[in-house]
This record gives structure tokens, sequence and C-alpha cells, in this order.
């Protein structure tokens, strides 16, 4: 009896150890994608579709860094985490960059784009909603932010308008805020 | 096809009070006491003049685009002389002729601005309408010795310079710069980049 109870745990260890292997295996060739699973139909197939894909997506890439503009950098594609652009970056002005994050470190300044955020506005407009701010004051918010380029103003009918990378800048530095602070609380 | 001929007078004038030739949401004209001028006219009647003195150009060339504004403001001194075709009756009466030294190098400067403006046929076709009625053209020289043209009309605006074109009515901006090309119509926006 203990003998056949040995042979049968015998068996079912092999068998657990051939569907272990086996789950290493779906565990391999199947991935998690954004919108569910998808099953790696072999490693040279696989290899193939990922030059054909980089190929394509490396015209797509070059057409639309020719003529579309999004923003600062253009447009990036990019797949599996790195992007496409295989050739060295330009070298960033980091004192253009500098002037930049420095017009966006005053608390003040980041609330004026806030408000430019939803259209152009008169220094009125600006003064009623950032009642907190002195005119003198706004006035000098608005000086450097648009000698950095993140704001311009209509001369003839006198609106402060939020320019595209004024409107990036104030995104980055949201999102990089909201970054921060999540990951803190992680 | 009606081409009218035009002629420069020889008669230099001078304004009385700081004249505003066009002005407008988008921008404007404007020339200061003491400017020269002297007439264009076409059969006999002032069509418009060539200015001489101090003046200031201003344009938006802004366009609003829901990812952020594009464009800056122009704005231009006008110290050599620039020609205005249009609206001449509203100048008539703040100018008056001029006295002093400076007429002849004026006249020959404006003679200069004439001749590379109309070239040399000195006629203009202006379609079968007539000779030019509606809106203003001013034609500013430029330091290639072309000229930058602004043609105001309404609310239409055209603006074609060395390096940009600005075409802007009610609904629709059109421009084009070194930087980028953006066309935008009722909201609806697209941007070209034209940084290579």
């Amino acid at each position: 009896m203990s003998e056949d109870l040995r042979e049968e745990m015998k068996k079912l260890k092999e068998e657990i150890a051939s569907l272990k292997d086996q789950m290493k295996d779906v565990g391999r060739g199947e991935r998690r994608h954004k919108g569910g699973f998808y099953v790696d139909i072999g490693g040279p197939v696989q290899d193939y579709m990922d030059d054909v894909m980089q190929s394509v997506a490396e015209g797509v890439q070059g057409e639309l860094e020719k003529s579309i503009f999004i923003g600062p950098g253009g447009t990036r594609i990019v797949t599996r985490g790195r992007p496409l652009n295989k050739e060295p970056e330009e070298p960033v002005d980091l004192s253009q960059a500098a002037s930049v994050m420095s017009a966006l470190g005053h608390e003040h300044r980041l609330r004026i784009l806030n408000e430019l955020m939803s259209g152009g506005k008169y220094i009125n407009e600006l003064q009623e909603r950032l009642s907190e701010i002195t005119t003198s004051t706004l006035s000098s918010h608005l000086n450097v932010l648009e000698e950095a380029g993140l704001v311009v103003q209509e001369k003839m009918r006198g609106r402060y308008l939020i320019t595209i990378p004024g409107r990036t800048a104030y995104k980055m530095a949201t999102k990089m805020a909201s970054f921060i602070k999540h990951g803190e609380e992680r | 096809m009606i081409w009218h001929h035009y002629r420069l007078e020889g008669k230099v004038l001078r304004t009385n009070d700081q004249l505003t030739l066009w002005k407008s949401d988008r921008g404007s004209v404007s020339i200061d006491k003491d400017t020269l001028a002297v007439a264009i006219t076409l059969n006999g009647r002032p069509q418009g003049y060539i200015f001489g003195g101090n003046g200031k150009m201003i344009l938006d060339t802004i366009v609003e685009t829901e990812q952020g504004a594009v464009g800056k403001p122009i704005e231009e001194q006008l110290t050599e002389p620039f020609l205005m075709l249009g609206n001449p009756q509203d100048i008539e009466s703040r100018i008056t002729p001029a006295t002093g030294g400076e007429q002849r190098d004026f006249l020959t400067k404006a003679e200069d601005v004439y001749h590379k403006f109309f070239g040399e046929e000195r006629a203009l076709d202006f379609g079968c309408h007539g000779h030019h009625q509606e809106g203003l053209i001013f034609a500013f020289a430029d330091d290639s010795g072309k000229f930058d043209l602004l043609i105001p009309h309404g609310s239409k605006i055209v603006y074609k310079a060395q390096h940009i074109v600005f075409v802007s009515d009610e609904n629709r901006v059109i421009m084009k710069s070194p930087e980028s090309t953006v066309v935008s119509h009722n909201g609806k926006c697209i941007i070209v980049s034209g940084q290579s």
C-alpha cells in the first residue's frame, strides 16, 4: 500500500514538475500589453517584425520631423521604451534652459501661466483673478515670462497670450510636481 | 484689363499734425507731425502719397492656437520714405505746402521709391473696377531694396516682408515665417515647422 502511495506521489510530482515547465514557457511567450495579452510568435519572426515595424516607424518619424511641429523637440515615436532616432541629439542650450526654468521658478508666474492657459487676457483681467499680486509685481512677472518666450503681448490690444513653449513648460512643471508628490507617497 | 498711369507730383507737402494712416485691432501705421509728403495722382486726382519723416508701423503677427500662441508683434520705425495708396481724402485736409531746405533731398528719395514701386511703366492694373478705391496699400522699402507690403482692407490684412507672410481675416489666419507655417481657420489649426 505504501509502495503504491509512493509510486502515486512520484507520478504526481513528475506531473507537477512538467506543468511548472509548461507554465514557464507560457510566461515567456505571453506578455502583458496595455490592451490585454499577446503571444510571442517565435524569436526570428518577432525579430523580423520588430525590424519591419522599426523601419516603418523611422520613416514616419522622419516625415513627421520634417513637417509636423508639436513641441520644441518635434514629435517622437518610442518603441519598447527607446527612441527610434539613433542620431545624437542637438546639444542643449543649457543657459536658455536655465532661463526658462528660472522664469518658471516662482509660484506667481506659474499662476499667471495657469490663468493664460484658458486664453489671452488683459492685465486688468489677470489683476482681478490674481488679486493678491500687486500691479507692479504682476507687470514684472509678465516681463520675465515674456523675455523667456513663455508669454507674448499683443501690441495693439495689449492682451497677454501664452505661447506654445509656455504651455509646454507649464505642463512640464505641473506634471513634474505631481510626479514627485506621488513618488513621495509611494 | 485696364492700366492706369500714375504720376508723382513735384510739390512737397508737410503734415500739420500726427496722422494715423491706418489702425485696426491688428496693427497701425502712423506718422509724426512735420512729415514730408508728395502726392501720387491719377488724372490729376490724388490717389496716395509718399511720406518721409518719422513714423511707426505695428502689426500683431500672432496666431492663437489651442497649443498656444505663435508669432510675435512687428514694430518698425519708419524713417525712410514709404508709399501709401488709397484714402487720400482724409489726408488732404491735414497737409499743407512745405517750406524748407530738405525738400529737394526728400523729392529725390520719393522719386526713387515711386520708380521702384511702379516700375518704368508707371502703371498699375487694378482690374475692371478702375483705379484703386478700396483698402490701402503700404510699401516700405527694406534693406535689400525690395518692398515690404502691407495691404489692409477692412478686417482683412495681407503683409509680405522679407521673412514673413501674414494673411488674416475674421476667421482665418495664415502665417509663414522661417520658424513655422501656421494655418488657422475657425479655431482649427495646423502648425508646420520650418526648421529642418
